[in-house]
């Protein structure tokens, strides 16, 4: 795939920046959205907090 | 194995529960899954096994799994909260699909038109099914090419 190992070491980079626990819940979070659907694909929205 | 349904005029669910069943019970005695990617999954996707459940005419093979999905052209012009739910960029294994094979042959059948539409239903029926299966033979035999 074209431009994959260009973005590979700054996706590498972003990856190691952030805690373990994280990753962990991210990829738990999108286990859970491909195996259950429906709901669960709330994860992929834009997440923003309103204002008071 | 993809079936596909066209019916531009059929815009009933019922039509729809119909065609899909129907579709789903072709050639898929060994899948457990099935991907439905259809303009309005979102809403049709609702009470369909309901309907299903209800009707005496209406049944699904055992088919454990089956995952709604909007096409890449329609979705865009669905409401924001369709996407995460219907995209098919969360579909394990799925392609990136428009979901409009037929309607891109609509620009060149513009041209037979004004042939076909002084026909009878009958004539231009014929008429508009040679062009689309010369269109679906030069597909072929420019494969790979």
């Amino acid at each position: 795939m074209e431009g994959l190992s260009d973005t590979k070491a700054a996706y590498q980079g972003l990856t190691d920046s952030l805690p373990q626990e994280q990753i962990q819940d991210w990829i738990r979070q999108e286990k859970q959205a491909s195996r259950h659907r429906g709901d669960a694909l709330k994860i992929y929205e834009v997440q923003q907090e309103k204002g008071p | 194995m993809v079936p596909q349904i066209h019916c531009p005029y059929l815009t009933r669910q019922i039509n729809m529960d119909y065609s899909i069943c129907n579709a789903l019970a072709y050639h898929t005695e060994p899948m457990n899954s099935a991907l439905i990617i259809y303009d309005v999954a979102c809403q049709w996707s609702i009470n369909f096994h309901r309907h299903v459940q209800d009707s005496h005419f209406l049944s699904l093979p055992q088919l454990t799994h089956l995952i709604p999905a909007v096409g890449k052209f329609h979705l865009a012009a669905h409401v924001p909260s369709c996407f995460a739910k219907f995209s098919l960029n969360f579909v394990q294994g799925a392609g990136q699909l428009d979901g409009e094979i037929l309607e891109t042959l609509w620009s060149e059948f513009n041209k037979v038109s004004a042939s076909a539409h002084s026909m009878s239903k009958a004539h231009r029926a014929e008429v508009y099914d040679d062009h689309m299966r010369d269109s679906n033979w030069k597909k072929l035999v420019s494969m790979g090419v």
